[in-house]
């Protein structure tokens, strides 16, 4: 009895898994759109502290997300959800090359600011959407830095320098640059500067003469970036979605969000950051109310 | 002195191990062949906690996936009250040599047996309803107590 009762249940299970993996899977499911975040400052590694929780993104892991998806054949289309101020050059830059190499329909969907590199990820998707008070362009390179000579010298404090390579120490903040050095840095730049306006233009289908003519590093509003060509909707994530269901020619779609999966030692890595963030607060405090005080004296003489 | 077979209350260390045998033997009969078609419905990264949104973003994937798990319910539940309604035990009672019986003077009725194992549609309910036993001289769980049904062992007791 016992054995005759467990084989009739184990083929009823079967039988009806088998119906329904027939029936309601595959091509009677609905079509996915992945929704993959791109939020904070864009570096390769992230940011994983103890001490700093920025909130920044890795570059490696929007790249596996966008690979992922892209092998699914159940999702049909790609939602980039943007709201970072850029970030490293090639961290922006790998994320834009995969991006390109997509097989399916690709919207960058720009929250509160997508400016500089990640404007730059937005422009290879197909279209973008953003806001009419979204920031972005900021289309321009920086590599600025403190420069402390002058502080230094004030407090008899001496930079020796010991290099063999002229251009070794180009950069550093201990002493001003020199006039060669100064140019060699701004023509690097301004390579980085052409590639940059150069593959926007490509990417927006705009001359690059137009786009030049926009990227003084100024940032747009959505409004402004839309009426220069810059974007190509005004709108959030409705508009997104009703875009990629348009470029993917879907009626009927399902979502889904890529997220990052929280291990169980974020909670403390979490709560370790804001305690160092509020010790650095209260130690900033104490400073500020003792010098207010005149209990003590911060001065440049 | 004469010693007698007697039915007494079952240890609530035997009813426990057989639970989980039943619940390994359960795993691999009933939950196991809708494995494939789970994975085929939910193929995509959910991070934890995430479920309830990827629900509200694929309302058939939610109805069939609530349907699968009506389904895997009601056969767990088919598959204690049927073994128990004939045999009187399930497969890990069998191995702890453990009965169930009705607690009124007549023979156990399928309805009995539906009744005492409908709490094994899921986990919470379950347990729930086993905190019930320590409470209770004889062990019986809350649904058991309903359904007029036990648990007992065949122990020789001195008459």
């Amino acid at each position: 009895m016992i054995i005759f009762v467990l084989i009739l249940l184990t083929l009823v299970s079967f039988s009806v898994a088998k119906i329904i993996e027939l029936n309601f899977t595959d091509s009677k499911f609905p079509n996915q759109i992945a929704i993959i975040p791109i939020k904070g400052v864009i570096s390769i590694e992230g940011v994983d502290s103890l001490v700093i929780d920025r909130g920044g993104v890795s570059s490696s892991k929007v790249v596996q997300y966008l690979e992922n998806a892209d092998s699914n054949d159940n999702i049909k289309g790609i939602i980039l959800e943007i709201n970072s101020p850029g970030g490293t050059v090639v961290a922006s830059e790998e994320i834009v090359r995969v991006v390109k190499e997509l097989d399916k329909p690709v919207v960058a969907w720009v929250r509160e600011i997508g400016t500089s590199g990640a404007y730059w990820i937005a422009s290879a998707a197909d279209k973008i959407v953003a806001s009419p008070m979204s920031v972005t362009g900021s289309i321009g390179v920086i590599s600025s830095y403190l420069e402390f000579e002058g502080l230094m010298e004030k407090y008899g404090v001496n930079y020796e320098r010991l290099v063999a390579g002229d251009y070794k120490d180009t950069g550093s903040p201990y002493r001003s640059l020199r006039e060669d050095e100064r140019n060699l840095l701004q023509s690097r730049l301004n390579k980085i500067y052409d590639f940059l306006v150069s593959d926007i233009a490509n990417n927006r289908g705009l001359e690059e003469e137009k786009v030049r003519g926009l990227a003084n590093g100024f940032f747009y509003l959505g409004r402004e970036a839309y009426e220069n060509g810059l974007i190509d909707y005004l709108g959030g994530k409705e508009v997104a979605l009703e875009t990629i269901k348009g470029l993917a020619n879907l009626t009927k779609i399902g979502v889904t969000e890529f997220r990052e999966k929280e291990k169980w030692y974020d909670f403390f890595k979490r709560i370790s950051s804001y305690s160092f963030y509020y010790l650095g607060q209260g130690i900033g405090s104490s400073l500020y109310f003792n010098l207010r005080d005149n209990k003590l004296d911060i001065s440049f003489r | 002195m004469n010693l007698r077979l007697g039915m007494t209350p079952a240890s609530l260390w035997k009813r426990v191990f057989a639970y989980f045998v039943d619940l390994a033997i359960i795993n691999f009969i009933v939950i196991l062949p809708f494995q494939k078609v789970m994975q085929k419905l939910v193929d995509v990264e959910i991070e934890d906690f995430k479920l309830f949104q990827f629900f509200q973003g694929n309302l058939e994937t939610a109805k069939i996936l609530l349907f699968v798990s009506l389904l895997i319910s009601i056969l767990t539940v088919l598959y204690w009250a049927i073994l128990e309604y004939k045999i009187k035990q399930s497969v890990g009672k069998v191995l702890f040599s453990i009965y169930v019986k009705s607690t009124k003077k007549e023979d156990l009725k399928f309805s009995q047996c539906l009744i005492r194992n409908i709490t094994k549609i899921s986990l919470i309910p379950v347990v729930l309803d086993s905190l019930y036993m320590v409470f209770t001289k004889r062990h019986q769980r809350y649904f058991e107590r309903i359904s007029n049904t036990e648990v007992v062992s065949k122990e020789y007791v001195i008459k």
